[in-house]
């Protein structure tokens, strides 16, 4: 399967909008239609109060169709009554999402949040992984650029033994908690010390 | 976990069975005292729920049960817990049964089939638990069972026989509580990319 992973900024003035509404009508696929999950949706499109400027999105493309998407949002984000999902989370502030989550409270310029992460179905059984990993490596890889150090998620914890397979540095960072859909802990990606200068 | 069919039953009950087990206990909203009794006296030997599991070892089903079916000794005891299934499904996966009765006396005959869909959806969420009991060293191996690698390379990557890949499936199947080791991945994939994947083009 052949397809390329980048980012996109929404603050990029030359930006395809076309790409960050698929990625917005693929989460609606996942979470809304797939999931049943109770999220605000708009014209098929899943957006919440962490889709402002200030994140980042990484997708997957193949013939400018978007595979996979994943979105980042720096720790130390601040939007008035919310700062980034993981964290609100744990404070006990977003309904249906377990609290009490994290090993301790971040909120950083080194560390971000990687939310929101969907995949195609049209990806094979097979090359999940593959797509996954690659969009995280392509997460690490602008985070690295704009001066981070680590990456925050919130998933299934058999994926730290995918990731630790792929080579990346990843740890439990929390608890692992049942909620409805099953089982949850939030983790932490260290990036290789010098990975800015590579990316750069 | 909620179970897809709580909602549908005033009471209901029903066993999981591993390939070979027989039924000694029961995941059940019934009181502990019927439960304490049903297997105390073997019920299961003379329930028409367990009868008609029997006629259904092949494919996955339902029935109403009849007012004759439900007028003899088990029944008189039964309806003293509330404990008088009318609705009987059985729920095959991978070499696994659920045996299911719930108590619904108003149960429109016409929704059996949605209920049944919703009996095998709990019988899977069932089987989902399991796989978190799965070392890392099983979780490995079914990720590159996922990643479609072959037995011999999955062996090599390992460090171990063909041999011992074949009894490391059959572990893993035992802690599942299935005996079909593409089932079990099937569950696994259901688990582990649920809530990321959706249909999309």
């Amino acid at each position: 399967m052949r397809y390329f992973t980048t980012t996109v900024d929404l603050k990029d003035s030359e930006l395809d909008h076309s790409i960050y509404v698929q990625c917005l009508q693929l989460r609606r696929e996942v979470f809304i239609s797939q999931m049943g999950w109770n999220l605000y949706q708009h014209m098929g499109c899943e957006f919440d109060q962490y889709d402002t400027p200030a994140s980042v999105h990484v997708v997957a493309l193949q013939n400018n169709a978007v595979l996979g998407c994943m979105r980042l949002l720096r720790t130390d984000n601040d939007l008035g009554n919310a700062t980034y999902m993981i964290l609100d989370a744990h404070l006990g502030r977003i309904p249906n999402l377990p609290s009490g989550i994290m090993d301790e409270q971040i909120q950083s310029q080194d560390t971000w949040e990687a939310s929101r992460l969907a995949i195609s179905s049209r990806v094979p059984t097979s090359e999940r992984n593959a797509v996954l990993v690659d969009l995280l490596r392509t997460g690490m890889e602008y985070v690295a650029t704009r001066g981070g150090t680590s990456l925050l998620g919130m998933m299934n914890p058999v994926f730290l033994r995918v990731f630790r397979r792929a080579g990346l540095r990843a740890y439990k960072f929390g608890r692992i908690a049942d909620q409805r859909d099953g089982r949850l802990c939030v983790m932490k990606l260290d990036l290789e010390p010098g990975a800015a200068m590579v990316a750069a | 976990m909620k179970h897809p069919i709580q909602e549908k039953f005033n009471k209901y009950g029903f066993v999981i069975l591993a390939p070979g087990q027989v039924p000694s206990d029961a995941i059940t909203t019934f009181s502990d005292e019927w439960k304490e009794v049903y297997f105390r006296n073997e019920f299961h030997k003379i329930d028409p729920v367990f009868e008609f599991a029997v006629r259904s070892t092949r494919n996955s089903n339902c029935t109403l049960l009849s007012e004759a079916q439900m007028t003899n000794e088990l029944f008189e005891e039964a309806r003293m817990f509330e404990a008088d299934s009318n609705f009987v499904s059985v729920s095959h996966y991978g070499g696994n049964t659920m045996v299911f009765g719930g108590v619904n006396p108003e149960l429109d005959p016409r929704a059996t089939a949605s209920i049944q869909h919703a009996c095998q959806a709990t019988h899977r969420i069932e089987l989902l638990k399991n796989l978190d009991l799965l070392t890392d060293t099983q979780i490995d191996l079914m990720e590159m069972a996922e990643e479609g690698f072959l037995d011999k390379e999955i062996a090599s990557e390992f460090g171990i026989s063909l041999s011992a890949i074949a009894q490391r499936k059959q572990a893993i199947c035992k802690a599942v509580g299935t005996d079909c080791f593409k089932s079990t991945l099937r569950l696994y994939t259901l688990q582990k990319w649920g809530g990321l994947v959706g249909e999309y083009t």
